[in-house]
Order: C-alpha cells, then sequence, then structure tokens
C-alpha cells in the first residue's frame, strides 16, 4: 500500500511536473511576435518618446516586444489595433490617437487562424453595481492634479498591462522546476509543442496566485486612497497608511506573498474585485454584520471567534488620539523615556569623568583586600560575581534576544530597505517567524528556569534564617535576595548621580550586584513576561480569540513592539556599554565568561563585596566594617 | 665615550612615563569622547522615533514612491530612484501610460549638449512627422554625429561607455551577433567549442547588462551557458540564439557612437573650448534676443553644422555616411539599417506624405539556415 501511495505520489508530481515545466520552458522560449501590423518595427524602440515643451509632459511610445514575443500576459496575443484604431495608427505620422476603450471588443487570434471576439464591456456593469461607480471614478479630483488625459478610460487608475505572475514564488512546487525539465519532452514530441496549449496554462498557472502581489496591490489602492484630497472629498482615513502598520501590512512590505491583501478583506468570496462595496453596504464583506466572517473565512483565520473582527487591520495610532491603544502607546513611550533616560544619564557622566580627568580609584585598603583575596583560591572563588549557570544563562539569554531581534525589528521597521535584507537573510518572512516564534518559546522556558533556581535560592535562605530563629524569615530571605531593589540602592543611586554631577565628593559603593545592575535585572524580568505573554497572544490569535476581546491583539501589538524597542535600545545602547565598550572592560567584560570582575571595577563599584569575603575568610574583624561602605 | 649617569637615565626614563602617561590619558578622554558622541546620538535617535511614531502616519515609499505623472521630472530620474518600482515583481507603470516600460531613457551623463543644462535627453520636439524617430537615436547616437560639422566621409565614429564616457569596442549584443553568424568550429572539437561558448555566454551577458537587464538576452545567456558545448543543444541553441537575439537591436548598448576626434581618438562628446561661452548663454538665456542670442548660440556651437545631417544620409546603400561595417554592426544588421525600404519610408514621411507601414518588413532574422 504504502509502494502504491508513493507511486501515486510519483505520477500526481510527474503531473504537475509536466505542468510547471510546460510553463517554464515557454518563459524561456522566444516565439512567433503577434504584431500583425508591424508597429513594434518602430516602437520597440525606447527613445521613441519625445517631451511636450509647452506642457512639460512626456509621451512614451515604447512598447517592450518581449510582452508578445514570450507571451508575457493575457493581452500579449492582441495586435495593437484590436485595442487602438485602425485608421488612426496605421498611417505613419500617427493621427491623432483616440484614448483607448476597454470595453471594445477585441479578437483574440489562435494558432489555428481561428479568431474570437472577447470584450470587457461587462466589467461596466459590474463597477455600476459597485463603491467605485464609472461616475465615481469620472469626478476624481486629485491633490496633484488630474492624472489620466482626458477621455482616457478610468480602467487605468487600478490597471496596466497585464503579465502573468510567476506562479513559483507561492507555489512550492513550482519554484523546484526550472525552464530545462521540459527538454525531457523532446524526446517523443520531436515538434514544438502548440502555443497555443502553452499560452493557456501560463494563463492558468498565473491565475492560482492573485494578479498582483500584496504590496502592488497596496500600490494599485494607494493611489486613490493615499491622496489627501479624495480623503477629504469622501470624508475617508488614509486607509493605506493604516493597512501598512498593520501585521498584513507590514509582511506585504516585507515582501511576504501570502499576507493577507486588501482584496482579501474587501472583496466576499465568490465575487470579484469590480464589485466591490463600500463598508456601509450590508452586504459588503465588511460590513460591521460581516466582518467577523470575512476574516473567519477558510483562507484566513477558520477557526476564530468572532471577536477578532475587532482587530484593528485600519489602525493608524497618529489618528486614533483618544483611544484606549493610542494611550497605550503614549504610556509606553513615557515608560521608555523615563526608564531609559535617567540609566543614559548615568553612562553619559561616567564618560564625562573620564573626559574632563576626573578620576576615582577606590580605596586603596580595598584594593589591598581584593589583591589578597584574589590571591586566596577561597577568596578568588567568593569574589566572582557571577557563577557558571548564570553565566550559562545570560549567554543563551544573549543568542535568544539577538535572533529575536534580529527576526522581529524588520516587522517593525517594515519600511527600512534593511528590514527587507534582513528577512531575506533568513529566507523569507516564514521562516524568519518560525525562528522568532521558536526563540521566544525558549527565552521562555529559560526565564522559567531561572525562576525556578531563584526560587530555590529563596527558600534555601528562608529555611537558614528560619532555623536561625528569624521569625520573618520568608520576607528577610526574599528581600535578601541578590537582585532585590532596596530603598539603599535608590539612595546610593542619588549619591552615585550627586557625585557624578560633582554635588559630592565621595562616590558610593556597591555589594555584589549595582543598582544600574538590578535594574537591567528587573527590566529583563518584567520584559520576557510582557513580551512573552503578548506574543502568545499574537501567535495563537485564533485560540486567543475565544478567550479575550479582538482588541486585546491591537493592545498585544502595541504592548510587544515598545517593550521590545525599549529592550533593544536597553540593551543595545547601555548594557553593550557595560560590558563591551566601556573602558574599564573592553573589549569584553570577562565576568561574562570567568565571573571575574575587572579589578578596577571590583574595587571602585564593588568594595563592598570584598569587604564582605574578606570578613568571611578572616581578613577583616566581623565587627569592624569598612567605614567608606 | 660619555656614557649617561645613572640620573641622566632615571630623567629620561621619567619623562617617558609622563609622556606614556600623558597620551594614555588623551587616548582615554577621546575615546570617552567619542562613546558620549555616540550613546548621545542613538539615545536622541530613539527618543525621536519614539515620539515621532505617534506624530506621523506616511505611507512609506514603497507603495507611493511611483510616478504619478509622465512629465519632465521623470527624464532626470533613474528608474531606480522610485522605491516603489524596486520592491515589485511587476511594478506598475506610472498612470496614465498602460504599456508595460521597465525603464524610459536617461540622460546621457557624458554628453556636454544635456549635460550644459541646454538640451533635454529628448531633444527633439518641434516636427510632429519626425520628431519621436530623430530621438529614438538618442540611445545609441550622440548629437553631434548628426550635428557637429566634419569632413571625414564616411564619419570617424568610435562608441564611448555610456558608463564612464570613455571609448571602447563595439557593444557586445552586436559581437555576440557577429558570432553566432559566423561558422561554429566542429561540434567535435571541444576546446574550440568550450572557447565559443565561453565568449557567447560573457558577451550576452555584457549585451544584458548595457541594455538594462531584460529578462530575455540574460536567459538566453543562461541557456548557453546551461548546456554542454559540444551537444547537440547547443547547436539548436546557436540556431535560436540568430532568431532571438536581433529582436533586441533597440538601440540599447550601453555605449553611443559619437564622432572621433582624430587627435586623441577620444569621442567627442561636447563642442570644444565652449565653457565659458555655455555659461554666458545660459546666464542670459531668458533675456537675450535677435542677434545678441544669435552670436551667443554661435559661441557655443562653434562646430555646428548648417544643417544637421539628414535621415537618409546615413540609411542608404549609397556612400553612407556611417559604414556600419566598422562600427562594429555585422552585416547582416548593418544591411537592415541601410535597407531601401526604411530609406523611402523615412524619405517619405519627412516630405510629410503620409504612408502606410507595410507588412512585409516584419523583422525576421536574416538567416535561419543550419551552419555548415
Amino acid at each position: 500500500m504504502a509502494r502504491m501511495g508513493r507511486t501515486v505520489n510519483r505520477t500526481t508530481m510527474a503531473r504537475a511536473t509536466m505542468l510547471i515545466a510546460l510553463i517554464g520552458l515557454v518563459w524561456t522560449l522566444p516565439v512567433r511576435a503577434d504584431d500583425p501590423d508591424n508597429c513594434l518595427l518602430c516602437h520597440q524602440y525606447r527613445g521613441l518618446s519625445r517631451l511636450d515643451t509647452d506642457t512639460s509632459r512626456l509621451h512614451l511610445f515604447f512598447t517592450d516586444p518581449d510582452y508578445s514575443n514570450h507571451r508575457r500576459g493575457p493581452h500579449a496575443r492582441l495586435g495593437c489595433t484590436d485595442c487602438h484604431v485602425r485608421a488612426e495608427v496605421s498611417v505613419i505620422p500617427h493621427q491623432t490617437v483616440t484614448p483607448v476603450d476597454c470595453a471594445r471588443a477585441c479578437h483574440l487570434g489562435s494558432q489555428s487562424g481561428i479568431a474570437r471576439e472577447f470584450s470587457h464591456a461587462h466589467v461596466k456593469g459590474m463597477l455600476q453595481d459597485s463603491a467605485h461607480k464609472p461616475d465615481t471614478l469620472l469626478n476624481l479630483q486629485f491633490n496633484k492634479g488630474p492624472l489620466l488625459s482626458p477621455e482616457q478610460a478610468n480602467c487605468l487608475y487600478c490597471h496596466d498591462e497585464p503579465v502573468f505572475r510567476d506562479p513559483s514564488n507561492t507555489i512550492p512546487i513550482a519554484a523546484m522546476q526550472s525552464g530545462r525539465t521540459f527538454d525531457r519532452c523532446d524526446v517523443c514530441h520531436t515538434d514544438t509543442v502548440p502555443l497555443d496549449v502553452v499560452y493557456y496554462l501560463r494563463h492558468v498557472a498565473s491565475r492560482l496566485v492573485p494578479a498582483r502581489p500584496p504590496l502592488e496591490l497596496a500600490q494599485v489602492c494607494a493611489v486613490c486612497h493615499s491622496d489627501p484630497l479624495i480623503n477629504k472629498t469622501h470624508e475617508m482615513k488614509d486607509s493605506v497608511a493604516g493597512f501598512v502598520r498593520s501585521f498584513h501590512g507590514k509582511a506585504a512590505l516585507l515582501g511576504d506573498q501570502s499576507t493577507a491583501n486588501c482584496l482579501s478583506c474587501h472583496v466576499s468570496a465568490g465575487d470579484n474585485a469590480h464589485r466591490m462595496l463600500g463598508r456601509n453596504d450590508p452586504k459588503s464583506s465588511v460590513n460591521p454584520v460581516r466582518l467577523a466572517d470575512s476574516c473567519r473565512s477558510t483562507e484566513c483565520h477558520p477557526g476564530a471567534d468572532k471577536s477578532i473582527a475587532a482587530t484593528a487591520v485600519h489602525l493608524d495610532l497618529p489618528t486614533e488620539h483618544g483611544s484606549m491603544e493610542y494611550l497605550l502607546a503614549v504610556t509606553f513611550i513615557v515608560l521608555t523615556i523615563l526608564t531609559f533616560g535617567p540609566s543614559a544619564l548615568l553612562v553619559l557622566l561616567e564618560l564625562f569623568q573620564i573626559v574632563v580627568g576626573r578620576e576615582h580609584h577606590g580605596d586603596g585598603k580595598v584594593r589591598d583586600l581584593a589583591t589578597r583575596l584574589m590571591a586566596d583560591p577561597r577568596g578568588r572563588e567568593r569574589l566572582k560575581r557571577f557563577k557558571p549557570r548564570h553565566r550559562v544563562q545570560h549567554w543563551i539569554l544573549t543568542i535568544l534576544f539577538t535572533l529575536l531581534v534580529l527576526t522581529g525589528f524588520p516587522m517593525k521597521f517594515a519600511d527600512r530597505t534593511w528590514a527587507a535584507m534582513l528577512v531575506q537573510m533568513f529566507g523569507g518572512l516564514q521562516v524568519a517567524r518560525v525562528i522568532h516564534h521558536w526563540s521566544g518559546i525558549f527565552l521562555v522556558i529559560g526565564f522559567i528556569g531561572h525562576m525556578v533556581d531563584v526560587f530555590f535560592v529563596f527558600l534555601a535562605q528562608a529555611r537558614s534564617l528560619i532555623s536561625a530563629g528569624h521569625k520573618d524569615g520568608y520576607t528577610k530571605a526574599f528581600t535578601s535576595l541578590p537582585m532585590w531593589i532596596s530603598p539603599t540602592d535608590v539612595k546610593k543611586t542619588f549619591q552615585l548621580l550627586a557625585c557624578l554631577m560633582f554635588l559630592r565628593k565621595e562616590r558610593p559603593t556597591f555589594g555584589r550586584f549595582s543598582p544600574a545592575e538590578k535594574f537591567e535585572y528587573l527590566g529583563v524580568f518584567w520584559g520576557t513576561m510582557l513580551l512573552g505573554i503578548t506574543g502568545a497572544i499574537l501567535w495563537g490569535e485564533q485560540y486567543m480569540s475565544h478567550l479575550v476581546g479582538g482588541r486585546i491583539f491591537n493592545l498585544s501589538t502595541i504592548a510587544h513592539t515598545y517593550e521590545a524597542f525599549l529592550a533593544v535600545i536597553h540593551v543595545g545602547i547601555l548594557h553593550i556599554y557595560n560590558v563591551i565598550l566601556a573602558p574599564r572592560v573592553f573589549p569584553l567584560s570577562p565576568a561574562t565568561i570567568t565571573g571575574h570582575t575587572p579589578m578596577d571595577k571590583l574595587v571602585e563599584e564593588h568594595s563592598e563585596l570584598v569587604e564582605e569575603v574578606a570578613r568571611d575568610l578572616g581578613l577583616l574583624p566581623q565587627e569592624a566594617p569598612h567605614e567608606s561602605a | 665615550m660619555n656614557l649617561p649617569d645613572d640620573a641622566a637615565i632615571a630623567d629620561a626614563t621619567k619623562s617617558r612615563s609622563r609622556w606614556y602617561q600623558a597620551a594614555r590619558k588623551n587616548i582615554a578622554r577621546g575615546y570617552a569622547t567619542f562613546l558620549m558622541a555616540l550613546i548621545l546620538y542613538l539615545t536622541l535617535s530613539a527618543v525621536w522615533y519614539l515620539l515621532t511614531s505617534l506624530a506621523s502616519s506616511k505611507v512609506p515609499g514603497q507603495i507611493t514612491d511611483i510616478p504619478a505623472k509622465m512629465d519632465r521630472t521623470m527624464l532626470d530620474t533613474e528608474r531606480a530612484a522610485w522605491r516603489g518600482f524596486e520592491v515589485s515583481d511587476n511594478p506598475r507603470t506610472p498612470l496614465a501610460h498602460y504599456h508595460r516600460v521597465d525603464g524610459w531613457i536617461q540622460p546621457d551623463k557624458f554628453s556636454g549638449c544635456t549635460q550644459a543644462g541646454c538640451h533635454a535627453p529628448l531633444p527633439h520636439s518641434k516636427r510632429k512627422e519626425v520628431r519621436a524617430f530623430l530621438n529614438m537615436h538618442a540611445t545609441s547616437l550622440h548629437c553631434g554625429v548628426c550635428h557637429m560639422q566634419t569632413e571625414k566621409q564616411p564619419l570617424e565614429l568610435v562608441w564611448y561607455d555610456l558608463a564612464n564616457g570613455e571609448s571602447r569596442s563595439s557593444p557586445a549584443i552586436l559581437e555576440a551577433y557577429g558570432l553566432l553568424l559566423s561558422s561554429p568550429p566542429k561540434s567535435d572539437n571541444e576546446p574550440a567549442m568550450m572557447s565559443l561558448q565561453e565568449k557567447l555566454v560573457g558577451l550576452l551577458q555584457s549585451a544584458a547588462t548595457g541594455a538594462g537587464n531584460p529578462p530575455a538576452i540574460q536567459e538566453l545567456a543562461d541557456h548557453f551557458a546551461a548546456v554542454r558545448a559540444t551537444s547537440e543543444a547547443f547547436g539548436k541553441l546557436l540556431l535560436a540564439g540568430r532568431e532571438a537575439l536581433p529582436k533586441h537591436f533597440r538601440g540599447e548598448y550601453g555605449a553611443k557612437l559619437a564622432l572621433r576626434d582624430s587627435a586623441t581618438g577620444q569621442p567627442m562628446l561636447a563642442h570644444p573650448k565652449t565653457e565659458s561661452a555655455v555659461r554666458a548663454f545660459l546666464d542670459r538665456r531668458d533675456s537675450a534676443g535677435g542677434e545678441d542670442r544669435k552670436a551667443l548660440l554661435d559661441a557655443v556651437h562653434p562646430l555646428k553644422r548648417p544643417k544637421a545631417l539628414h535621415c537618409s544620409d546615413c540609411h542608404t546603400l549609397d556612400r553612407s555616411l556611417v559604414d556600419f561595417g566598422k562600427a562594429g554592426y555585422p552585416a547582416a544588421r548593418a544591411d537592415a539599417l541601410k535597407s531601401p525600404i526604411i530609406v523611402r519610408m523615412i524619405e517619405s514621411i519627412n516630405e510629410g506624405r503620409p504612408m502606410h507601414l507595410p507588412e512585409f518588413i516584419r523583422p525576421t532574422s536574416p538567416t535561419t539556415s543550419t551552419p555548415k
């Protein structure tokens, strides 16, 4: 059975291969030019153009002969006079050429010589019942002035010469084939394959995917829907601006071919773009009553709850003043500035000390103590600020964080050139997305593992305190966790600020971890939770829509993106400074590898740790703490 | 011999040590200043981004950056400047233009006539009968070929590269076509066939680059590269190439013909020693009139022909002013350019007689026979 299955699969594969190969070959073979009027004799030259010096209008009379030579689109078999009036163009110089009427009947020629009449006249009827009525199109007033010449067909607002899209970008099996696959046909078919069959196959194959990829479709819609005057006249928002800020729009900007495009939502299943209706029409696919079903169509979010329709695809924050989404964004911006700003200020002031030549060498006695401790294996071990498991956790965090940034930030800055390049480096948005999701999962697993580690440290400390007779052992154990930010830390931070601003002479010193390090840790703690939760909501949108309302997706997106930005600037600017660029640790702090802190930094910033270890090892009397601490 | 005493050595050591300490401190200060500037810049950029993230709703260039109107500004802009074109598989044409345009005529960066700011890249606009035909030549001929005075007959011409303005050999597509029309070595002569294959592939790739990378020429090059040089398929491709390549003689070669300066051998891309005259003309272009204007223009065009060359001066079998063969055109292509049918058509149009395009001049390959 299995063998039979394989045979069937092979047969299916072979058939598909033949279809694609047939298509591929014709892509590459030059064929007879369909130019019965010989227009291309002149019009194949790109320079066949002129500039109207009075109006500054550029007239391009060039027509790419490859379009018909290589049958690159459904109009490739048409002669020029199928659209243009023969009497006007068959004389040279041409008479004034009447604009083309797309509803005019043309004749599709075949190799057999039989011509079939064809027309787009019925499209006019479709438009008449749509939001894009011919009269509406006729009266469009653009910000830049008229975009079409008088009497030109309104079809040109959306259409230009149609081309067959290469389905290999979106159909995996097509990408596996090449034009040369077709060479095998030569074994039996010694003559050429009938051209019209091939043309038909290409035509059909190109229709397996939408006529335009999502980004190009946005370009088409933006002609009108991003025009300020049209939006003002028709009381519309710039819907394309909102779209490109959405998940779908950003994916489109990054070249994703499968993401939802404008037509995915605005055209009902079984209908076509020419019958698109305004959202107030009850029959419209984006009418509030029908929108949920449009989102939950089999091609999009089939398992989602109807609440998914509350997700704003056209959310354009700058124009949404007062909304919950806007307020959340403002909150994150303020919090980012308030948390990152002071940290950056401290770093800048630290550097300023070096510039003006103000030096802090720490206490000489502490240096002597530290030197003696480093000479003792027990002291050396105790002065390691980071244990092996912490260093391993840090490096795992480093790798995952880097992957998350590299795969996530292109989505945030999707319109930047580097974003598309980065996504391509990962093999496309689909691959980048998978990497992002799994990196996030591992990060959350690592976070949970770290929390378990912290819990056992806390438990051991609490038991020790309780057995020593402390009644509030659990509370004390919690507040004595290494990363606990105490009131003393806050006080010392202000003392440090005062010192760096020349308001205080003595520089405060710290224990195992400085307040800045504790603050960074808090940021990772909070950030991982927030990014993990919001990331899970966005990833599992179909399942989560049953648990939370659609608007949560908007809020999650905002929280995820702004929190990620805070993390990146904090790590990318301040943490990189602290562990790589700072003069005392350059080119890399050994603490990240060996756990040891450079002597200068140890003496100046962590003298309390040195004294604590010295007391424990008997180098200092227990009852004589260092005064400067 | 006087040896330095201990005190002198100590002084020297101390001095070196001081110098070393000072240098070290200054390097540290410089490094700290650099870091301060970097961190300040990054911080301000981040804050600026945050603040503007709620202040702007501009649609990115990938979507809007497509020319909406076809006007003079397009001629001053390379296609790559329109971001909306670069990110699209099949970029839509500017509105009001239905047919696909994957590019438009680009200003010749080395032609003095257009670069001086006097003439547009499409300079002919007066006579309706011929203006577009004349502009058609702007992609492959420098203005001077028709408009500069020279006694040489036929004209002494040289190709110049549009990338650097330097003289160069004839365009790759012409060479490739010449190679395709020549008799190939025997198919069992593997080294010769491989050499032919390598040369053809290289020429076709160069031809594609020169023509702005049309997929058809690149695909032809890929096909030639993909098959074994001694195979039957390669022989078939040679025939197919003869059919296909003439369809790409569209005057886009990455090079243009110009008059050759006999003294230097370089192309004459502007009237010699006219920089100050050009400046004077441009300064007074709008104000000067009559004789004054004529005098200015005469100073700008010292080599100007009293009457520009006529189409039939070159497109003729009888004493053509262009030696197409010498310019690198294969005989078949040269014959097509000098064809009396074309000459008659041009003469008819030039005399203002409307003419109907005969169907029998449909473009075909001059030969499709199997090379012996």
